[in-house]
């Protein structure tokens, strides 16, 4: 994960809003999910992904309750309270406006001297 | 709902609440080496490289646990707020729903209360100027009020003006 991408501010916040949003998750699955989906290419630092979760759950954004996985360990399921799931939506707007942005002035043809 | 009920979180208050969330923060932490370390083992390393590896993760992990028992302690405290915040609600809601309920008993309270502040003010608004304040003269003790009585007019009476 050394040479994952570094992941911008804010970002973290947004993707593991994504992740949950397809169902409750121990901290270790967001990690895993985040990898797979990505590739590899985020690099997502175990100790920031569980002070994000702390942080979004004392937000409301997210609730937590002890369960137990299908190895029988137990663990932290997190899940989005509805509070989270509109988060997500304006974010995921607000994300694609930006980047959309960006991108277009990045695209834009260099002018030639 | 959540993990720890709410009177549980409540009584935490009391009772070192904030060892009770870093303890739950290390068993997360635990969980989640513990499955980590499972996974690299399944890809071929040894236990101990895999720990290794799990740990790394974290980068520095003593002070990355440290910043996490904080954030933890964090959480549970803004848990606790909102809890104590939606407990608030949660009366004045059923305090709305039970006045619904209950128009006559609560006209009556109104009326009373209304009656009864009504009362004071106007009594007191009274006792304050007559017994309490004095006039705005010097001497008010020995101001008087002269009246004349017109020879021309039976009966008629006229105030007139003291001068000091």
């Amino acid at each position: 994960m050394d040479d994952g991408l570094p992941l911008l501010k804010g970002t973290l916040d947004l993707l593991i809003l994504k992740t949950l949003s397809w169902g409750p998750m121990h901290g270790y699955a967001i990690a895993t999910w985040l990898e797979d989906r990505s590739n590899g290419a985020l690099g997502v630092d175990d100790s920031a992904l569980y002070q994000a979760l702390q942080r979004m759950e004392g937000r409301g954004w997210l609730s937590a309750e002890w369960g137990t996985t299908e190895h029988n360990r137990r663990a932290r399921y997190y899940k989005l309270t509805a509070s989270g799931r509109r988060r997500l939506r304006d974010e995921s707007a607000v994300w694609t406006r930006y980047t959309t942005s960006v991108t277009t002035i990045l695209g834009l043809a260099s002018r030639t001297a | 709902m959540r993990d720890t009920p709410r009177y549980r979180r409540l009584l935490d208050l009391r009772l070192g609440g904030g060892r009770r969330s870093a303890a739950e923060m290390d068993l997360e932490i635990e969980t989640h080496l513990a499955m980590r370390v499972a996974d690299l083992v399944r890809q071929g390393m040894t236990p101990d490289e895999a720990r290794a590896a799990a740990l790394a993760r974290f980068g520095d992990f003593d002070a990355a646990r440290t910043r996490l028992h904080a954030a933890a302690r964090q959480r549970d405290k803004a848990l606790r707020h909102r809890d104590r915040l939606g407990a608030l609600a949660a009366d004045l809601r059923y305090t709305a729903r039970q006045a619904r309920r209950t128009p006559g008993f609560v006209a009556a309270v109104v009326i009373t209360l209304a009656l009864g502040i009504g009362a004071n003010t106007a009594i007191f608004s009274v006792t304050s100027a007559l017994l309490l304040h004095q006039l705005p003269y010097t001497d008010a003790d020995r101001l008087v009020l002269l009246w004349n009585r017109s020879p021309l007019r039976a009966g008629a009476v006229f105030p007139a003006r003291s001068s000091p």
